[in-house]
């Protein structure tokens, strides 16, 4: 794991932060999808943010990796952890995975409000928060909130978000991805164009890119039928699926697997 | 305190200074991100009919758009403000800006967006004047409103997005206020909320017109969902697809884009690219519900307190909430505040007024909403408490069909089936037979088996509603456990019913079988009772026993009125009308036949009414009481439209063309039999169960068309032989053998006839036999058959006589003067009538060959519009419109003007823009539609058929295409085409005779007196025709020499436009051929004395040579 120093905020009461928190993860899957990439790429174009939201293994990760490989923008990436529910330690990775892109971020009105703020500021946070990111002369920003849902139970997360979506700039897009939505009113977003949501029965795979990826796999069309119905298109059974498949027909000979219900389980 | 700037980057990023006066605050961040307007929406469908209205109210100075949440109030103005190439400021709200500072500030930087060299002056004050802005804001509103008159030069436009996020209390308002008060007339302001800001609105009403676009004008149209639906999703909606969709959204856009969403995402749609099959999208519109569920939840619901929440979660159950009902089941909640506030907030809520009182709705999605909510709060039991509580109130109250449905919500199925039962009667006669139906079907039968009666009042509602087997059935199996439960009175009823039925189906014996049973059960003095004494009767009316029916009506009647049953009191005694009326008793008919009216007591009118009125009208024209006759004839017709009997229409049409067939209108006899024959048609009744053909053989008879008489006469009695009715057969064969008689078949006729009069004779129909023995009597004077004659005539003088067939009488001497040309003939009439015999003799004759002239030259034609020349409408040229039918002007334009147009089909804005120009649309809404109504009401003034000939289909209102008309102006474009076609296949006879016809139609100039722009246009149109077709005809009629006719047609040229030279010349051509040469000298002088006059020129060399060789 890469421990950095909080440069930000050197002193005595600095904290450590990791690096992994903050970078984009690898990319594992093997195939690419077009129909959720574009998805996406068409809610940076006509809304402020996006949630994915869907269960484990549903596939929200990577596509968020994916994405923002290719979304041709500046990320700033952060993966939340139950800890993070503290204010000061989610403002603190948040300015940091920016600050990795727009050096200087947040320094001169956001940390010294963050400095003695309390719950109550959460919404001036917001405000300064997108004050620092009208700052202009930089490249298009998207911001990706990982797993968000480990801290809905902290008091910060919907005054924060409900305050910052609305005001967020034009070049700025976040895209968050969470098990659950958030416990929060979302609809007035939604229908003012401030909030886009991906929800699990668009993350499964169709029949098209569950053939894709077993054509990867060397697998065929018809394998890909039976695997998806028995998976329903979850992304990280169907791709288990495929690879238990397509190791047992490098082992034993060319004959076709049977597939049963007990080979195609979850992976979680 | 300076607005801190970051170096390089002025007045991008501007930190609003702390208010000074409330130290401790925390900075505020100007965000430009507030003043930006909202991305495009991808799902956009552009809305023509509000971006026009936004567009025309750019004259004035605010427009209002409130509505509910969801309505599409931003996307809308973004829209606008997108197409427009206008310089806007749009100002996004929060609660934040509840503060005049701040509001202020952001206005200021937004029109600095805009004016580069905007705000030096606010800004100034803002920073200096701090403190007086807190104690008197609006003042800060003067600065602004000075710095926009000097700097701002070209029109702009502020949106306040969102101004319901600023509360109630705040000073904003006030500032608002003075801003709108003052506003110069370079800004235009739209407000963006979902409830009316409370600034004064009124003041701003009284300064110029205030615009609004509100709820129900964001609602989607169908026809704007149709195209959201076609053009933004790539579906087709099916019409009942279409009605479905309105009936669950009522157009709110939101909604439907959540069901746009739901079907994205369903797999089948991802397979198939995005689109959703349109079978599938009903079922989606419920699934969606989830998402639109939520929705209300957070934008709607959680905004209101927990008493109103409270009380919209119960009211939720009501289908629809009146105040009355609220005041009483909510007591202590102040519903007559809080409704009116929640409609006033667009909470979902609207409320409608018929005058009398006012009645609340909920949107029914969210009602539903509303009512998951509740139960998943109170569980299903709570609900169930609150259903019994509506329902003990309605039942209270003796609303017996919202009680029975909260009683079947509340899942009191045992209490729901006891009400049926106990008030079904009275149920079934307040008309709502389908409630009871449908309720009672929602029953468990064991509840309903436990209350035999609610089955027989099923069995009553299936009996109405014509399912015979049906309603047996139910009164079988209620009869059954009536008994049962010893419940004679009821097992009498049920029994009746089955009598009725039986009745219903010819089964008469099987009728008196249950009648006695009935009998034996009720007590003497009950209702079933004297039910029973009239079906009985009426079975024996049917049965042909007239004697025995009064009888049983008698006793009956005797029953009702000795139980004070006014109801069956009137009823019976317009039955006992019957038997007189069939006998022929005509006078004693109308006595009983009018009891039935109740001209004395006020009270509801009751369909029955209907028969008595045409029964009635019968017995009049019987009489020859034309008049009374028609005035009954209209009340039938009209009760009959009231109660849509659909099987009475066409007796009473058939009636009528009785009338007119009377009266010798003949054309208008044969229209009614015509319309008659549609009605029983619609009705599914076959003609050989009525009379229509027996009425339009007699109508040929009386034209002197004795084949098609035998040919409808024949068809009759084949399709109806004398098992199924002797009357009926022996009616018939009464008229077949007065045809015969007309056709010269003497002897057939007498064979026919004496039949015909041993039955009527035999039977005490006094009328019939009289008839059959006058037409007796003429077959025998032509068969010289002296005595026999004499008999039979004096048998129908005698009944005539002894039951006042007067005008019977009359006519019959008039149609056979040669039967009283002996005088022993002649002395058996009375002396009144014997007096006019030949003047009788003299009228009828002119009166028949008049009516077959008339047939030959008339068609029929439903309505007439005549525009060429003063107007004329009129519907039948004997009978004009009211004479106050056209009290407004624009009412009769409009009709002239939709009757002119294409296909005689207008759209609503072509109507508008015609009529009412640049008025303000507000007051073409209040106008409009009274408008309209007027046409309508105007075309059935004085009138005894109301017909609707206007239709509204699809934005455009258009003539009926049920019915005929005559418009002058197509005639006259017809008849012009036609001249031509003719002109060029050189038929010239053809050509003349088609624009003569036309120029007949010209009474003046089209419209005459009428001086709307688009009368203009018609009128110079329709003059050029004109004058083409004299100078056409007027061309023809000099090659033919036709000099006469030549001048006239000149000068009628000359009338219209007095300057046409060669006009004059061919008038003086037309003198000098006819050797008049003082005239050609004449007609010269005056063209010269014209040009000079009125143009000062000479006539043109033209116009001198001709006059000079004329003269040579």
């Amino acid at each position: 794991m890469l421990i950095i120093e909080n440069f930000t905020n050197p002193g005595p009461g600095a904290m450590q932060l990791i690096l992994e928190k903050i970078t984009i993860p690898p990319r594992t899957i093997h195939i690419s999808r077009p129909r959720l990439l574009n998805l996406l790429y068409e809610s940076m174009g006509s809304c402020a943010s996006t949630i994915i939201n869907g269960r484990a293994g549903s596939g929200k990760t990577i596509l968020a990796a994916d994405f923002a490989k290719a979304s041709g923008r500046a990320i700033a990436w952060y993966k939340v952890d139950g800890p993070d529910g503290d204010l000061q330690i989610f403002f603190k990775y948040l300015i940091a995975s920016i600050e990795q892109q727009r050096p200087g971020f947040g320094r001169e009105n956001l940390q010294p409000i963050l400095r003695t703020a309390g719950i109550e500021q959460v919404g001036l946070l917001a405000e300064a928060f997108v004050y620092e990111l009208l700052d202009g002369g930089h490249e298009p920003l998207l911001i990706v909130i990982e797993d968000l849902h480990q801290v809905y139970d902290a008091e910060l997360v919907v005054p924060f978000f409900r305050r910052l979506l609305p005001l967020l700039p034009g070049d700025v897009h976040i895209l968050i991805t969470s098990r659950t939505m958030p416990p929060a009113p979302l609809w007035r977003l939604r229908s003012k164009q401030r909030l886009f949501v991906i929800e699990e029965p668009e993350l499964a795979f169709s029949r098209q890119e569950a053939s894709d990826l077993f054509e990867h796999y060397g697998l065929s069309r018809e394998q890909a039928t039976i695997a998806l119905d028995h998976t329903h298109g979850r992304a990280s059974a169907l791709n288990s699926c495929a690879e238990s498949l397509a190791l047992e027909h490098i082992d034993s000979s060319s004959q076709v697997p049977a597939m049963t219900g007990n080979q195609i389980s979850g992976s979680n | 305190m300076a607005p801190r700037n970051r170096a390089g980057k002025p007045a991008q990023k501007v930190l609003i200074p702390v208010v000074a006066n409330a130290p401790g605050s925390l900075p505020s961040f100007f965000l430009r991100t507030k003043l930006m307007p909202p991305r495009p929406s991808p799902e956009l469908l552009s809305r023509p009919r509000l971006t026009e209205r936004l567009l025309a109210n750019l004259a004035h100075s605010v427009t209002l758009v409130t509505a509910n949440a969801g309505s599409g109030k931003t996307t809308l103005v973004a829209d606008f403000l997108r197409t427009q190439n206008r310089p806007f400021v749009w100002y996004q709200l929060d609660h934040t800006d509840a503060d005049p500072f701040v509001f202020l500030g952001y206005i200021t930087h937004g029109i600095q967006q805009v004016v580069p060299d905007f705000g030096m002056a606010m800004f100034s004050y803002l920073q200096e004047a701090a403190g007086e802005l807190a104690q008197h804001p609006e003042r800060a509103v003067d600065v602004l409103l000075n710095e926009v008159l000097e700097r701002v030069d070209q029109q702009l436009i502020l949106v306040l997005d969102d101004y319901h996020h600023l509360g109630a209390d705040t000073a904003v308002h006030a500032v608002l206020d003075r801003l709108l008060a003052y506003l110069p007339d370079v800004m235009h302001v739209i407000i963006i909320s979902r409830e009316l800001p409370p600034i004064s609105l009124s003041r701003l009403r009284a300064q110029a017109p205030l615009s609004t676009i509100d709820r129900p004008d964001l609602l989607f149209t169908d026809q704007e969902t149709q195209e959201l639906f076609r053009k933004v999703f790539d579906l087709e909606l099916t019409p009942v697809q279409l009605a479905e969709y309105r009936q669950r959204t009522h157009g709110w856009i939101t909604a439907l884009q959540l069901v746009r969403q739901v079907a994205q995402r369903t797999p089948a749609s991802r397979e198939n690219g995005g689109k959703a099959e349109p079978g599938d999208l009903v079922e989606v519109l419920t699934r969606s519900e989830r998402d639109i569920f939520d929705y209300f939840a957070e934008e709607v619901f959680a905004d209101e307190v927990s008493e109103t929440q409270h009380l919209l979660l119960r009211l939720s159950l009501l289908d629809s909430i009146d105040l009355d009902t609220c005041a009483v089941l909510y007591k202590g909640m102040n519903c007559a505040r809080l409704l009116p506030n929640l409609v006033r907030r667009n909470v979902f809520l609207t409320v409608a007024s018929d005058g009398q009182g006012e009645e609340y709705r909920l949107h029914p999605l969210f009602q539903s909403f509303l009512r998951r909510r509740f139960r998943s709060e109170v569980g299903r039991s709570g609900v169930a408490v609150e259903h019994a509580r509506y329902a003990d109130y309605f039942a209270a109250r003796k609303a017996w069909e919202p009680a029975v449905r909260h009683l079947l919500a509340a899942e009191d199925f045992d209490r729901a089936a006891a009400i049926i039962a106990e008030r079904g009667r009275e149920w079934i006669a307040s008309g709502a037979i389908g409630s009871l139906a449908s309720l009672a079907g929602a029953l468990p039968q064991a509840e309903l088996e436990k209350h035999p009666r609610a089955l027989a009042h099923q069995g009553e509602v299936a009996r109405l509603r014509g399912e015979y087997d049906v309603a047996q059935t139910f009164f079988r199996r209620s009869v059954m456990l009536l008994r049962q439960q010893n419940d004679k009175e009821g097992e009498a009823e049920a029994l009746h019913s089955l009598a009725t039925l039986a009745r219903r189906q010819g089964e008469y014996e099987t009728a008196f079988a249950y009648l006695d049973r009935a009998i034996e059960l009720a007590g003497e003095n009950s209702a079933v009772h004297t039910k029973c004494g009239n079906t009985r009767g009426l079975c024996l009316v049917a049965m042909g026993q007239w004697t025995a029916a009064e009888r049983e009506f008698r006793a009956a009647l005797q029953s009702a009125e000795e139980r004070n049953d006014e109801y069956y009191t009137r009823l019976i005694a317009h039955n006992l009308g019957t038997p007189a009326g069939i006998r022929g008793d005509f006078g004693e008919a109308l006595r009983w036949l009018g009891r039935m009216l109740r001209a004395d007591l006020q009270g509801a009118p009751m369909p029955q009414e209907a028969i008595a009125h045409l029964n009635m009208a019968r017995c009049h024209l019987y009489r020859g009481a034309f008049d009374a006759c028609e005035k009954h004839l209209e009340n039938a017709l009209d009760r009959c439209q009231m109660f849509n009997l659909v099987a009475s229409r066409g007796e009473i049409f058939e009636a009528y063309g009785n009338l007119y067939r009377e009266r010798h209108e003949v054309e208008r006899a044969t229209e009614f039999y015509e319309r008659a024959a549609r009605a029983y048609d619609d009705a599914g009744i076959a003609l050989s169960r009525v009379e229509l053909l027996e009425e339009l053989a007699l109508l040929s008879l009386q034209v002197g068309n004795v084949g098609t008489a035998r040919a409808h006469i024949e068809r009759l009695i084949s399709s109806r032989p004398i098992e199924k009715g002797e009357i009926n057969f022996y009616t018939a064969s009464l008229t077949r053998g007065r045809v015969m008689l007309a056709q010269g078949e003497y002897g057939a006729a007498r064979t026919e006839l004496a039949n015909t009069l041993k039955y009527f004779h035999g039977n005490g129909l006094y009328y019939y036999e009289a008839q059959a023995s006058m037409a007796l009597a003429a077959c025998e004077l032509k068969l010289g058959q002296e005595p026999d004659l004499l008999v039979h005539l004096g048998r129908a003088l005698e009944l005539a006589a002894r039951f006042d067939y007067e005008y019977w009488l009359q006519r019959e001497v008039a149609h056979h003067p040669e039967l009283f040309a002996a005088e022993e003939a002649a002395e058996l009439l009375p002396s009144e009538v014997r007096d006019q015999l030949p003047s009788l003799r003299a009228q009828t004759t002119s009166k028949v060959q008049s009516v077959q002239v008339e047939i030959e030259t008339r068609t029929l034609t439903d309505l007439s519009i005549n525009m060429l020349g003063p107007i004329e409408i009129f519907r039948d040229p004997t009978r004009p419109l009211g004479a106050d039918a056209w009290t407004t002007r624009r009412a009769r334009d409009i009709l002239c003007f939709i009757a002119s147009r294409r296909h005689r089909r207008a759209s609503k804005d072509a109507i508008i823009d015609a009529f009412w120009g640049e008025t303000d649309l507000e007051v073409v809404e209040k106008n409009f539609h009274p408008t309209v109504s007027h046409i309508r009401k105007a075309l059935n003034s004085n009138q005894p058929l109301k017909q609707n000939f206007l239709l509204y289909r699809e934005g455009d209102y258009q003539f009926n295409q049920e019915f005929s008309y005559r418009i002058d102006i197509e005639d006259f474009d017809r008849l012009l085409t036609e001249g031509e076609n003719a002109r060029r296949a050189r038929q010239f006879e053809e050509c003349i005779k088609a624009y003569e016809s036309a120029i007949a139609l010209c009474r003046g100039e089209f419209m005459q007196g009428s001086y709307d722009l688009w009368v203009e246009e018609q009128r110079t149109y329709y003059g050029k025709q004109y004058l083409r077709l004299l100078e056409s005809l007027a061309a023809v009629a000099e090659k033919m020499q036709d000099w006469g006719r030549s001048m006239q047609l000149g000068q009628r040229i000359l009338q219209d436009d007095p300057f046409r030279e060669d006009v004059h010349c061919m008038l003086m051509r037309a003198h000098a051929a006819t050797g008049n040469r003082g005239a050609v000298k004449d007609q010269f002088e005056e063209l010269r004395r014209l040009l000079a006059k009125e143009l000062g020129v000479e006539p043109g060399s033209e116009a001198r040579r001709t006059y000079q060789e004329l003269l040579k």
